[in-house]
């Protein structure tokens, strides 16, 4: 179903299936999405719950200025930040580094099936400020749009390019050194 | 979907995660009355202490202003007791005492004792 029969079927007072087509189409897509960031599947299925309620929770207020897809990424990308600030508290309470503890889920993840260089690869990207994480996943792992980028995180699109630009150079970087 | 996936997951998962997520509705429309209960339970015992408290208050304040214990707490915050038969009588007698039967009359009732008296005589 497209967004906007999902917009027309809220509309007409149908909700609750309207929120149906939204976990249907959704839940994946969002699922690698915030997987991407987490890099772990328990956290990941948690943090998808409470964002779901947050989307069934904001659509009565939802009026159709933004597409409905980039406003549900808004919602997950937005509880994905709030999550890595409170795990980023946590780790320097415990005398670590945020960014140490993702890549070293990322080492251990059972569920991890690619290869030694894509590992390296997901490994690198934690090492990127936020945002430079942020639009470099955004783009190469779920090609998406500078348009739709900038309507997600509230970015100029020339800023999300330069973004991207730094971020792409950084990783090639990194993966110079480990090859 | 992204194009490059370099995770399983669990088998079945998705299929799971749908049931599950489909299920936000129905457990919001319960939980928001249990998530409620204890505020309204606080409003509810808060209003009752209000109400009685004012019902308290004002029935206190009508018994103050119909005057029935005025003129004797008036009267006792602007003379020092020193005798509380004189000042909380209720007695409207005002008369003298002039004569010598009211004077013995007083005394009696005074508990005046006879030590007392003959101290005041000599006295006088």
């Amino acid at each position: 179903m497209s967004d906007k029969e999902i917009i027309g079927l809220w509309n007409s007072g149908q909700r609750e299936r309207a929120f149906n087509e939204i976990v249907s189409g959704y839940s994946e897509r969002l699922y690698w999405h915030v997987r991407r960031f987490t890099c772990c599947h328990e956290d990941t299925d948690d943090l998808l719950q409470e964002i779901f309620v947050k989307i069934w929770a904001a659509l009565p207020s939802f009026r159709g200025e933004a597409q409905l897809f980039t406003w549900i990424y808004r919602i997950a990308t937005n509880e994905t930040l709030n999550f890595l600030r409170k795990k980023s508290l946590r780790s320097l309470l415990s005398s670590g580094s945020l960014t140490a503890e993702l890549e070293r889920l990322v080492e251990d993840d059972p569920y991890f099936n690619g290869d030694e260089a894509e590992r390296l690869l997901l490994k690198a990207i934690q090492k990127l400020p936020t945002k430079q994480r942020m639009v470099f996943t955004m783009r190469y792992f779920d090609d998406m749009k500078y348009e739709d980028i900038s309507e997600i995180l509230g970015s100029s699109v020339s800023s999300l390019k330069a973004s991207y630009h730094f971020a792409h150079e950084k990783i090639k970087g990194l993966l110079k050194e480990n090859f | 979907m992204g194009r490059k996936i370099y995770h399983n997951v669990p088998e079945g998962y998705f299929e799971n995660l749908k049931t599950r997520l489909s299920a936000i509705p129905q457990e919001e429309a319960v939980s928001g009355w249990s998530r409620m209960r204890p505020y309204a339970a606080l409003v509810a015992a808060f209003v009752a202490i209000v109400t009685v408290g004012s019902a308290i208050l004002t029935l206190s304040s009508r018994s103050i202003l119909s005057g029935e214990h005025s003129e004797e707490f008036g009267i006792a915050e602007l003379i020092p007791s020193i005798d509380s038969y004189l000042y909380y009588s209720e007695s409207d007698d005002t008369t003298e005492v002039s004569s010598e039967d009211d004077i013995l009359e007083y005394l009696i009732q005074t508990h005046t004792s006879v030590e007392q008296i003959a101290y005041l005589g000599n006295e006088n």
